[in-house]
């Protein structure tokens, strides 16, 4: 017990001392300075306006090292240096969990201030009010102060991220900042060897579909398993025929329209049928990625349909003879008269309800599409770029007058981003029946309607 | 004496809930929690992004998975891989099992590694191998049937509908095979080597003896290999992402690829079905639980001691 106040004891004494020994080292009050000789009265000294921290929080679908990721990051820093009270913070998601991540994180109201997202998942973000409009955005400056944003960039390009069923209205609700079309891949070795010219036209596509099985004894065309991308040839097919419009209406079920009643659906059934069954690698039935892409890379078929990032993916795969060159998918004699309608994808930004310091993140894309940065980007990614001016990678120049002139539709005509269930519910598995030859074109589009009926009737 | 013992029961009752707390919280909230969780949001029509946008629809998504013709294809190939697939892998891992128990037999280790060596490898790997070896054109398996004359039988085997189905129970099976050998090697291990003497002593031949004293008294592996079978047939994912996503044309679809189209928008198919996902998922869950109840209940039987 004895020891216990003498325990208590000191401690009551040490802390005594402590107050003490900090008393002295602080006094209460200051002892004034001795008073200065007068001298001359200095200038007032400016104080200067407290600059503003703002972190920029930057949520991406890439992982680290992947494609220019370090380039965005440079251009981070070099958007820091510009602009200095502006920190740049990324979040490199990596595409297979990047949604998952993003909705967790706006769930736990922290959503990033923008994120990146293609124009077909942007359409569906609209939809369900994670993305927020843009237009006012659209109608500021661009980062240099010269022209009115929305207007740098291709016209055809930004409508793909206008929705029409967007949660806030019809508005733009992305920014594009890389752009991908759909073309024809071929080896540009073997085309000059041959002498063999590039279709304008369906019917040379064929023509010259003969001319190679005939000639060079391999199949014209390589699979790929993707219902998707197997889907998209007959797309392009009918969209040649009829315009995308009447397609985009007729899967929407938009009154008065039908797919028995239209006969260009049951003209381009056949036609798609043709090109599958006698022009792809023989007993093809779908399932083929990646190695039909990796068979066609080392010369196993002529051509394969695929959008304009496949180079990257043959980066180091293919054969030494292939030399990658890509031509835009062909028209259709006698087919669609409207507006010339190209295929094209765009990967940009958009920003996220809740978003913390939306106008920063802007501020930062507009660095991005610069045309400085899109040049760069252009160069180092082989990217297409959005913004008008920008050359396109030379392996693109023969898009540049649909770019110019045309309409950009997306890869699936929009049935992709507002259709998704009918697609993969209706018609994704019909496709694959009336490619492979288990359906006629007839009983096809009958069958087409009547799940249709039978979808859109649940 | 007895009541210091008393106190130290006490005590020691005292220290194992200090030690299972963790655990038990752990469970609560990384499992109770979301399961509890999983039933509510089942009830919703919800994109998987902001909650309280979400419309409550009460048993309407559980309607909707009953209608769903794909859904109704992916639990049938779900079935397929559980009894075909279980069939195929439990008559092969038995026959490992008994071969490469026997102590006398060369090669064992080396034999045992080869067909435990598929499941240290991530399933989509295996699905992405097996891709490239049934690759119509210049696969290793159509290459060795032209190259023997047999260019009928290369077929495109991954498009084909009923052949890709068969082919990704094959791969299932292969990939698990060693893991359920090891766990019946271990029961016939655990089988006191008296007994087979008895039964040699009595006359028992080989046959015999697998079927009057291996076979029987592996019951109670068996039925923990079963079940445990049946529960991962039913959760199968990796290996049919990997080689077909389901295609082609949904035929290979299982209840969780199918789930994971719907639920999880990608690039590639964006479906903001997180609600209807998550009903599956619940169905599911209600599926395993009543084949393991129905299980556990036809094979109650006393315990087997030696």
């Amino acid at each position: 017990m004895n020891h216990k106040i003498k325990l208590l004891g000191l401690l009551v004494v040490l802390v005594l001392f402590a107050s003490l020994a900090a008393g002295c080292g602080t006094p209460a009050t200051e002892a004034p300075e001795p008073e200065a000789p007068e001298a001359e009265a200095p200038e007032p000294e400016v104080e200067e306006p407290e600059m503003e921290e703002v972190e920029i929080d930057m949520f991406h679908f890439f992982s680290e090292g992947e494609a220019i990721q370090p380039m965005m990051v440079e251009w981070g820093e070099e958007f820091e240096a510009e602009n200095p009270g502006y920190t740049v913070n990324w979040t490199w998601a990596g595409q297979e969990g990047a949604v998952q991540l993003l909705s967790a994180r706006m769930n736990d109201d922290d959503a990033p201030d923008a994120s990146f997202t293609s124009d077909v998942l942007l359409a569906g973000f609209a939809r369900e009010g994670v993305a927020t409009p843009v237009d006012s955005y659209l109608d500021e400056m661009d980062y240099e102060g010269s022209t009115r944003w929305g207007d740098t960039f291709y016209e055809g390009v930004l409508s793909n991220g206008y929705n029409e069923d967007g949660a806030a209205g019809a508005h733009f609700y992305g920014i594009p900042t890389g752009l991908h079309f759909s073309g024809i891949f071929f080896n540009q070795a073997q085309f000059e060897e041959n002498g063999y010219e590039i279709p304008e036209t369906f019917d040379e596509l064929i023509a010259l579909c003969d001319e190679i099985q005939a000639n060079d004894g391999i199949p014209c065309f390589s699979g790929d398993n993707y219902a998707n991308y197997n889907a998209r040839p007959l797309r392009y097919i009918w969209r040649r025929l009829v315009g995308n419009q009447v397609m985009y209406d007729t899967a929407l079920n938009v009154e008065g329209t039908s797919w028995v009643d239209t006969p260009e659906f049951l003209e381009g059934a056949k036609l798609g049928q043709k090109l599958f069954m006698d022009y792809y690698v023989p007993g093809w039935q779908g399932n083929e990625w990646p190695t039909g892409q990796a068979d066609f890379a080392n010369l196993g078929e002529a051509m394969i349909f695929m959008p304009t990032w496949l180079p990257s993916e043959l980066l180091d795969i293919k054969a030494d003879e292939m030399v990658l060159d890509v031509f835009p998918v062909p028209n259709i004699d006698g087919g669609w008269e409207g507006a010339p309608e190209y295929e094209m994808k765009f990967n940009g930004w958009f920003i996220p309800e809740g978003a913390e310091n939306p106008e920063a993140a802007i501020q930062f894309i507009k660095f991005l599409t610069t045309k400085k940065s899109m040049e760069e980007q252009m160069l180092e990614g082989e990217i297409a770029s959005p913004v008008i001016g920008v050359a396109l990678p030379t392996v693109l120049e023969s898009f540049l007058p649909q770019l110019e002139e045309g309409v950009g539709v997306r890869f699936g005509g929009g049935l992709d981003a507002d259709a998704v269930e009918w697609e993969e519910a209706v018609f994704h598995p019909l496709v694959f029946d009336l490619l492979v030859g288990n359906l006629t074109p007839e009983e096809f589009i009958q069958q087409l309607q009547e799940f249709h009926d039978e979808f859109y009737g649940n | 004496m007895s009541s210091n013992t008393t106190s130290g029961r006490k005590r020691g009752k005292g220290i194992i809930f200090v030690f299972l707390t963790p655990a038990i919280l752990l469970y609560v909230f990384l499992f109770l929690y979301p399961a509890g969780d999983a039933f509510r949001v089942s009830m919703y029509d919800w994109s998987g992004f902001n909650f309280d946008k979400a419309t409550y629809v009460g048993l309407e998504n559980f309607r909707d998975a009953f209608d769903d013709r794909w859904l109704g294809v992916a639990f049938t190939n779900n079935m397929l891989i559980m009894f075909a697939g279980g069939i195929l892998l439990f008559t092969f891992a038995l026959f490992f099992a008994v071969v490469l128990a026997n102590r006398k037999f060369k090669g064992r280790t080396f034999f045992k590694t080869a067909i435990f060596l598929p499941l240290i490898i991530n399933p989509v790997a295996i699905g992405y191998l097996w891709i490239f070896i049934l690759q119509p054109r210049f696969g290793l398996l159509n290459t060795l049937l032209r190259s023997v004359g047999l260019d009928d039988l290369a077929l495109p085997w991954l498009g084909d509908r009923t052949w890709a189905l068969a082919w990704v129970i094959f791969v299932i099976v292969w990939y698990f095979i060693g893991f359920y050998m090891v766990l019946l090697i271990a029961g016939i291990d655990g089988i006191p080597k008296e007994i087979y003497d008895a039964a040699k002593v009595d006359g028992a031949s080989g046959w015999q003896l697998f079927w009057r004293v291996t076979f029987p008294l592996l019951r109670d592996v068996l039925a923990v290999a079963i079940i445990y079978w049946m529960i991962s047939s039913m959760q199968t994912f990796g290996v049919v992402w990997a080689m077909t996503q389901g295609g082609p044309a949904n035929a290979t679809h299982t209840m969780t690829t199918y789930l994971m189209f719907q639920a999880i928008p990608t690039v590639g198919s964006p479906i903001f079905r997180m609600g209807y996902g998550t009903a599956i998922a619940v169905l599911l869950f209600f599926l395993v639980f009543i084949i393991s109840l129905l299980f556990f209940r036809l094979s109650r039987r006393e315990a087997i001691e030696y």
